[in-house]
């Protein structure tokens, strides 16, 4: 009887899409992983997975407000802004924790050592990123915010600004960092920041509608991107090399902008550490509201959403 | 006659403000993707206050007339001159006409990252974009307006023994400057159309870059505001030509 009403419920509830769309960015992370190693048709027998490749977060958010994309993998920053516009979707997955891979640069031999000296200079990073909340965080930590200049460049931008001599330094991320490096030093990167509780990460964000009709297919969706996950712990070399193909970059490259990120995992996305619990709100998510409460006082956003919101703002499904 | 438009118009308008309304207070669409009249009103008035992104309103609504005007201004300094030698001399026209007929279908947005690369991205590369794009309607009006002229104006000064200096300066220049007022109207207006592009990269300050910055943060108010703020802009600034115009060619359309 039971089994016979839970499967009229489902029936009348959902009816299975025959497509998935999968909002990506090209970078190495577990999608591309995934991607190339094919679990996702594997996963997903039944539906075409189609992906669509955004530059960032910023057009990802867009494609979700206009119902483009079911899922779809940004910064965190662009998460917050989700949540802080009122876009109908929920945090699913945690794709990697920044670290190395994204950082201060200022030009070789100019004299700057700390973040102080950049007083009165330029720096440019790509705006609503999760590099330009990095950069205000460690400006701000230094009490210098209001005596720098920012600008707001694309990555390419940034090369082509750097190369002309037309910004003094430049927070971004790999493999744009591996281009200005040779002639340049390292004064903070996301790693050290991390560790003062300001983490960033990249996040997959999906539909509501998509996530409430579809919660098997969602359920799936992560344990894809978990079996990326535990495949780095197992097969780091074979992971490297998957996510190198898949995003049309060298091995060695892959394996420069893998190193500075970590893959926390299905157990430990659901734990206290990260995403939370049924009781407990997640590290993560509590760095995620003071990341909103940040961008509030930056007036990038109207208004900070509270811890509640934010907890709500977790897809917790994954938990089962 | 005149009247009846003018009511017409202003009744399109209201029309449109109450669907507007009507819509965000039934809601009917989204607050992001269709943000309330009031909404956008409180957003302005806050801006008016505290700035967007830390720089007052009237810096970033002077940058953007700057970076209009200073484009403008090179277009006619340099547009209007060779507009009237290419009209005037076959010499002058076979050497830059095919150019400028050339560049000018080009959309603009093709070039700027050229134009980055050369120029940076400081103020320079933004002004010479929104000047290339001026400059092509001004150069055409100019020669337009010469050939367009009456010949027997000329004819007739130059056998009342006029010089070569007097026929432009009181037959040619005059009789073109219906012509080059069209022209400027139209570059105004080109440019105007750029302006947005021209403020997308590596800028912190001008109306367009916060309409583009809005954007990134799905602040569909402030993208409204910057919007409605274009739309004036652009309206007050062709009204201000137009009346320049009359006031200097004031005998448009009598011969």
């Amino acid at each position: 009887m039971g089994i016979f009403l839970g499967g009229c419920q489902s029936k009348a509830t959902t009816e299975v899409p025959n497509e998935i769309r999968i909002g990506v960015l090209n970078t190495p992370n577990d999608v591309a992983v995934a991607r190339q190693l094919g679990y996702f048709q594997a996963a997903f027998p039944k539906q075409r997975v189609k992906f669509i490749t955004f530059d960032s977060g910023v057009d990802a958010n867009k494609a979700l407000l206009a119902g483009g994309v079911d899922f779809a993998t940004m910064g965190d920053t662009n998460g917050v802004v989700a949540l802080a516009a009122g876009i109908p979707v929920q945090l699913c997955w945690i794709n990697e924790i920044c670290g190395a891979n994204e950082a201060l640069v200022v030009r070789k031999n100019c004299g700057i050592k700390s973040i102080h000296d950049l007083i009165g200079k330029k720096i440019a990073t790509p705006f609503a990123s999760t590099a330009h909340y990095s950069l205000m965080v460690a400006l701000e930590q230094a009490g210098i915010r209001d005596q720098v200049t920012l600008l707001d460049l694309d990555t390419q931008n940034i090369v082509a600004a750097w190369q002309r001599g037309n910004i003094d330094a430049a927070y971004t991320w790999q493999p744009t960092l591996s281009q200005l490096l040779p002639e340049s030093d390292v004064l903070v990167d996301s790693a050290a920041l991390a560790k003062t509780g300001n983490s960033t990460g990249n996040i997959t964000l999906v539909r509501q509608e998509f996530a409430q009709q579809q919660p098997q297919l969602t359920q799936r969706f992560i344990e894809v991107l978990n079996r990326a996950h535990q495949l780095r712990q197992t097969d780091y070399a074979k992971t490297v090399r998957a996510a190198a193909k898949q995003t049309g970059i060298s091995v060695a490259e892959a394996k420069l902008q893998m190193n500075g990120t970590s893959w926390p995992g299905l157990s430990a996305e659901f734990s206290p550490k990260y995403l939370g619990t049924q009781v407990t709100v997640g590290q993560f998510v509590k760095e995620m509201q003071q990341t909103g409460v940040f961008m509030a006082r930056q007036q990038t956003i109207s208004q900070a959403p509270t811890l509640k919101q934010f907890d709500q703002f977790i897809w917790k499904g994954g938990l089962s | 006659m005149v009247a009846k438009k003018r009511r017409l118009t202003i009744l399109v308008w209201l029309i449109l403000l109450i669907v507007w309304e009507l819509v965000t207070r039934l809601h009917l669409v989204s607050a992001i993707l269709f943000p309330a009249p009031e909404e956008v009103w409180r957003t302005f008035v806050g801006i008016l206050r505290q700035g967007y992104n830390g720089i007052p309103f009237w810096q970033h609504l002077g940058i953007t007339l700057l970076r209009l005007f200073s484009a403008i201004i090179l277009a006619i300094v340099t547009a209007v001159p060779l507009g009237l030698a290419s009209g005037m001399s076959a010499t002058v026209n076979g050497l830059v006409d095919s150019l400028i007929q050339f560049y000018r279908p080009i959309p603009p947005l093709a070039y700027y990252t050229l134009l980055i690369l050369w120029f940076g991205i400081g103020e320079s590369s933004k002004i010479i974009l929104l000047y290339l794009a001026a400059f092509a309607p001004i150069y055409l009006a100019g020669v337009e307006g010469v050939h367009n002229l009456n010949q027997d104006y000329q004819l007739s000064a130059q056998s009342l023994g006029a010089s070569k200096s007097q026929i432009f300066r009181w037959v040619i220049f005059p009789g073109s400057l219906p012509s080059l007022f069209t022209g400027i109207r139209t570059a105004v207006g080109v440019s105007f159309s750029t302006l947005v592009a021209a403020e997308m990269v590596a800028s912190t300050s001008g109306i367009g870059w916060m309409v583009i910055d809005a954007s990134k943060y799905l602040k569909s108010s402030v993208m409204f505001l910057g919007i409605l703020i274009l739309g004036g802009l652009g309206l007050l600034l062709d009204w201000g030509l137009r009346r320049l115009e009359n006031a200097v060619v004031f005998w448009k359309g009598h011969q």
